[in-house]
């Protein structure tokens, strides 16, 4: 078991992330479909993850606690979370001059994160305001 | 109780015309052919939904709504105007009006998404094709870091995959289907073959195959996590077949490399035309997203991230793009439609529109109009409103109103004019 | 009651015999009127200028998906040419692929009152009018494709003239056009497997149907519908040297054709410089135009438009998709294709025709040897076929050149001389008068597309008008730049009795009308089964959601076609 694996990080969209968006984003479909992180069988168990447990992901930019579900498809060393604020914490705005960030392939550090609370929407939201 | 036929679904780039919707006192009960994305925007379509227009996030009366707009939008120096996609034709006109006289930046969510795509295109150009061509003639396809199982539902009944054609009466039997992504999915269960690379190696790939159609000879075992006689298999696929289409999505824009991804794609695609038939399609997003591209271009000549502080269009991707603009700071307003930028952006940049006066259009609450000074509630484009939509292969359609909005609650359209008749009277002079 | 009087200008009216007579034009209420009091009305001094009727632009790619995709592909060529908003204007960009607005203002600066987009895909028939809807100032009409699309094939596989004719009325209607437009016929069709056609009697894939005879067809059917337009036909070969014969040879197919009544064409030819080649490859290529012009001269069912070439960057940009890939092999330019489904398809490629390049000044002695050698000026147009030939601006050379032949020299000693050894320009003396000018401008191209009320000064027609600075009793072809400089920015230019000029500045931008036909064949409900069967089985929108609406033109002119 280890306490830090480096991965690299995916984001797209969902079915659950599609449906929970045209629900509201306040909605409770929204959060779920999106305050989460795919990991791989292999890589959870390096990291002794129970399925639907907190994670830690963290980036040069910075760090945001997510639920961590077990993949059986992922390849170790990948982690999926969809598109939405919570991954938005840790991925940076540089564009290199096209106008897009980099949303996919963008290294990260995983961790378990026991007793860390995934945040809600509002929590996001204040973060941002800086309140 | 009243049902309708042949609705346009106002989701995605599909733009899927056959959808039943059934209505009763003024809400959608039901509807027959949709996804479940679609069903989810159309019956939980008053859900949650922002009634009446609030200013610092107490409830004020729309003329007041307007006037606080306008006074935040003619008073700022470099005003950005961002979203678009998820609305019609006849909003973007406005917004495009209103960011020239003020003299702002008009921006849509292109920007983070296609916007890559664009670039490419105006470097090398692309082979491109409507959907009907490929449902009618196509026997290769192959998606390219996308997902339509989960992003586009029905591009593979409707288009793509299953639909029998004029000279694809086999329908899936009579095509062989390719996945190449960085994962397993729901897409890529449904494969003939599925190419699994590595992150970040979408160029290397894309180039390793040109060489390879080029009849060029690679003396590497593996280029991106892939053996090269897989490589060597597709490349010889794609020559050898009768008429060919990628459809690729954000695993090459939003990935290293951004728009050289594509560049390499549109290439790799040109150059197969010296072979066979063959074209390239972006999966796009956002149900109106390339209308905001197609409406933008005629008017300024540039699809998106248009700058007017000088009282004439300029366009230079990373300049005048949103994620760009708010991550300097540059920004001191906003008006906001058609998007929700505070989730969608990386943090750095979304953070920025906390700290400026910013208007936003919505349907619904979400963080961008949590953090907004002034919100104004508008009415659901295509379910509410009858518009004009592009699908994601330029094919214009009308949308139409199936329901009423709620009471007060007008379209962007309406509500962009009142903020220019406004600007307009107070004779600004935004040069 | 809206009054204006244009007074003691030299008037240009060709239609109504008037050739450069000191008089007044009257309008009222939008109209030109037979006389008014000028005590009642506003009076603008023409005198020492010419006046014509506002120019009628027959063919000009303005509007549409290939239009707007050649614009996103060409920033580069926007930066060159911005242009500023101001009190009455909105900003924009110009130049080879300018913005719908710029389009309408640019336009109406040179004159002109009428604009025709020439090539509209059905199932995005809606983009095309959105656009026109931006474009301000002008009248504008969009022509439909019909010579690659399945019902076309179909109909004319089966001989079955009538559910052609009910089919291009149809169409027509669905799609708000105002003409039967051929592209490539069955060429476009071939490139959606990767080939074309060579000549009029191959054979489209599928179909087994020539484009000879999709061709005749639909000129037999034109003709029969008594349509305002004959076909307006891009022939096959465009772009390849040697291709004069197939031209004479499509024209001939259309001799037997018999011309509806009031008119002796039955077709008219696109950009004909590009098909109007010799040779047998770029290297030994050299001009056909006296061929075609000799055949012009002694058939009067043909009328064609120049297409012009001008020595600057441009956009090529076509329906004729196999061309486009030929255009991007030769250059290595970027290069856009797109194919639309069951109907139609584009292509785009960025091309600079270059002076030292022999091919390129062979082409330009082309289009001017087209309109020299054709005497008849009733049945040969100016056109660029915008921006394929280069940019609309360029017109006021174009006009220079014919007019003058030190203009035509001047050019000739700065471009490869092959222009003077492999054409007869050298040996063209004809120096074009203001009249014919005006016919190849604004009469004929309105006679031709059966515009009663355009293109003269008739009472009753539209109070379309053009002032320029130039003196035609005191001109002279040597004096070609002053010419150009007139021509380039009119000194007034009248819109339905509203000045939308002035010194060659925009004062105010009134929305034009479209016209389109709308008419429908006794047969359609059987046409419509058929068309309904098909789209469910083929195209990828229902049946219901592809006509366009009559709200998407914000001035709709539906014309009806007198029952045949």
């Amino acid at each position: 078991m280890v306490d830090k694996i480096d991965v690299i990080i995916l984001t797209g969209r969902t079915l659950q992330q599609g449906i929970g968006l045209e629900v509201g984003k306040v909605s409770e479909e929204y959060s779920k479909s999106v305050n989460y992180a795919e990991i791989s069988r292999g890589d959870s168990r390096a990291l002794g993850l129970t399925n639907g447990s907190p994670v830690e992901v963290t980036t040069a930019r910075g760090k945001v606690v997510l639920y961590g579900r077990i993949s059986e498809t992922l390849s170790p060393g990948l982690i999926f979370v969809p598109y939405g604020p919570w991954i938005n914490q840790v991925l940076g705005p540089d564009t290199c001059c096209t106008g897009t960030p980099q949303l996919k392939g963008v290294p990260a550090e995983l961790e378990l994160a026991e007793g860390k609370r995934v945040p809600t929407l509002l929590d996001l939201v204040k973060a941002m305001r800086g309140t | 109780m009243a049902t309708y036929s042949d609705v346009i679904c106002p989701f995605c780039g599909c733009l899927c015309d056959d959808i039943e919707i059934t209505v009763e006192n003024n809400k959608v009960v039901n509807t027959k052919n949709s996804c479940a994305i679609s069903r989810s925007k159309f019956i939980k379509n008053d859900w949650g939904r922002i009634i009446f227009p609030t200013i610092n996030g107490e409830p004020a009366p729309y003329e007041k709504a307007i006037e606080e707009a306008v006074k935040i939008l003619s008073s700022a120096r470099r005003p950005l105007v961002y979203g678009l996609s998820k609305t019609d034709n006849e909003a973007i006109r406005e917004a495009i009006h209103l960011t020239e006289l003020v003299g702002g930046v008009i921006d849509s969510t292109t920007t983070v998404c296609h916007g890559a795509s664009i670039i490419a295109m105006q470097n090398t150009g692309v082979a491109t094709t409507t959907l009907g061509e490929v449902k009618n003639r196509a026997d290769l396809i192959v998606f390219w870091g996308s997902n339509p199982a989960e992003a586009h539902p029905r591009h593979f009944q409707r288009y793509s995959v299953t639909p029998k054609g004029k000279y694809t009466p086999n329908g899936r039997s009579g095509r062989y289907i390719v996945v190449v992504d960085v994962r397993e999915t729901r897409s890529s269960k449904l494969a003939d073959q599925f190419i699994r690379i590595t992150p970040n190696s979408d160029f290397d790939v894309l180039q390793a195959l040109r060489a390879l159609v080029r009849g060029q000879k690679l003396s590497v075992g593996e280029v991106g996590g892939v053996q090269i006689n897989i490589l060597e298999e597709l490349a010889d696929r794609m020559k050898g077949t009768k008429v060919g289409c990628v459809f690729y999505g954000l695993g090459l824009n939003q990935s290293e490399g951004r728009h050289m991804n594509v560049d390499a794609m549109y290439s790799l695609v040109s150059e197969l035309n010296h072979h066979t038939k063959f074209a390239c399609n972006p999966m796009r997003g956002c149900f109106n997203v390339t209308g905001a591209n197609m409406v933008t271009t005629w008017q300024t000549g540039y699809p998106f991230a248009v700058d007017f502080s000088r009282g004439y269009p300029r366009y230079n991707p990373g300049e005048y793009t949103a994620v760009d603009l708010l991550a300097r700071e540059e920004v001191d307003a906003a008006l906001i439609m058609g998007s929700d930028p505070a989730s969608t952006f990386p943090l750095e940049a979304a953070r920025h529109l906390s700290k400026i006066p910013v208007v936003t259009l919505e349907r619904k609450e979400t963080p961008t109009s949590m953090i907004s000074k002034v919100v104004i509630p508008v009415a659901t484009s295509g379910i509410e409103t009858d518009g004009t939509a592009y699908r994601m292969d330029y094919v214009p359609l009308k949308l139409r109103k199936v329901v009423d909005p709620p009471q007060g609650v007008f379209s962007d359209a309406v509500v962009l004019r009142d903020i220019i008749e406004r600007i307009k009277a107070l004779e600004v002079d935004s040069i | 009651m809206r009054s204006l009087i244009i007074k003691g200008g030299y008037v240009y009216d060709p239609l109504n015999g008037v050739n450069g007579e000191k008089t007044n034009i009257y309008v009222c209420d939008g109209k030109v009127v037979e006389e008014i009091e000028e005590r009642d009305a506003k009076v603008i001094d023409a005198s020492g200028m010419v006046v014509m009727p506002g120019g009628v632009d027959i063919h000009s790619h303005i509007a549409g998906s290939k239009i707007n995709s050649g614009r996103i592909l060409r920033p580069e060529d926007h930066r060159k040419d911005v242009v500023k908003k101001t009190k009455v204007t909105r900003s924009g960009v110009g130049y080879s692929c300018p913005s719908t607005f710029v389009t309408g203002y640019r336009y109406a600066q040179m004159g002109y009152t009428s604009v025709f987009e020439p090539a509209m895909p059905p199932v995005s028939a809606r983009h095309v009018h959105e656009e026109m809807a931006d474009i301000p100032i002008l009248d504008k009409a969009a022509y439909t494709l019909f010579g690659n699309n399945l019902f076309t094939l179909k109909y004319v596989k089966a001989g079955d003239i009538e559910m052609l004719k009910a089919f291009i009325l149809w169409l027509l209607r669905a799609t708000k056009g105002y003409a039967v437009k051929i592209v490539n016929p069955g060429g476009v069709e071939n490139w959606k497997w990767g080939k074309n056609v060579d000549g009029l009697d191959d054979l489209v894939y599928n179909y087994e149907v020539t484009p000879r005879q999709i061709i005749k067809s639909l000129a037999m059917a034109n003709e029969e519908l008594g349509l305002p337009h004959t076909i307006h036909l891009h022939c096959n070969n465009l772009g390849v040297p040697g291709n004069y014969e197939t031209t004479i040879e499509t024209m001939e197919t259309l001799k037997g054709i018999k011309p509806k009544p009031g008119r002796k064409t039955t077709v008219h030819v696109v950009h004909c410089q590009f098909n109007a080649l010799d040779g047998d490859t770029w290297a030994n290529v050299r001009s056909g135009a006296s061929k075609i012009a000799k055949y012009v001269n002694g058939h009067e069912h043909v009328s064609i438009d120049i297409g012009q070439v001008i020595f600057t960057d441009t956009t090529t940009m076509t329906g004729d998709g196999p061309w486009q890939f030929r255009l991007w092999n030769l250059t290595g330019n970027k290069w856009v294709n797109k194919d639309v489904e069951m109907e139609a398809g584009a292509g785009i490629v960025p091309y600079t025709y270059r002076k030292e390049n022999p091919a390129n000044s062979i082409q330009w002695a082309i289009g001017l040897e087209l309109a020299l050698q054709i005497f008849d000026p009733w049945r040969v147009y100016l056109t660029t076929d915008h921006p394929n030939g280069g940019p609309f601006t360029f017109y006021p050379k174009v006009i220079s050149w014919l007019m003058s032949r030190a203009s035509r020299n001047e050019t000739m000693l700065e471009i490869n001389k092959s222009c003077i050894r492999r054409t007869s320009l050298a040996n063209d003396y004809r120096e074009y008068t203001f009249n014919e000018i005006a016919i190849v401008t604004r009469a004929a191209t309105a006679k031709a597309v059966d515009l009663k009320n355009k293109g003269h000064f008739a009472p009753g027609a539209d109070g379309d008008i053009s002032v320029y600075d130039i003196d035609p009793s005191k001109w002279a072809p040597s004096k070609y730049r002053d010419l150009e400089k007139a021509f380039t920015l009119a000194k007034y230019t009248i819109k339905g009795g509203d000045i939308v000029v002035k010194d060659g500045e925009i004062l105010s931008t009134p929305q034009g009308s479209t016209y389109w036909i709308d008419s429908a064949a006794p047969t359609e409900d059987e046409l419509v089964k058929d068309l309904e069967a098909d789209f469910r089985d083929y195209y990828t929108i229902n049946f219901r959601n592809y006509p366009v609406e009559e709200t998407y033109l914000p001035r709709s002119y539906p014309i009806k076609l007198e029952a045949a």
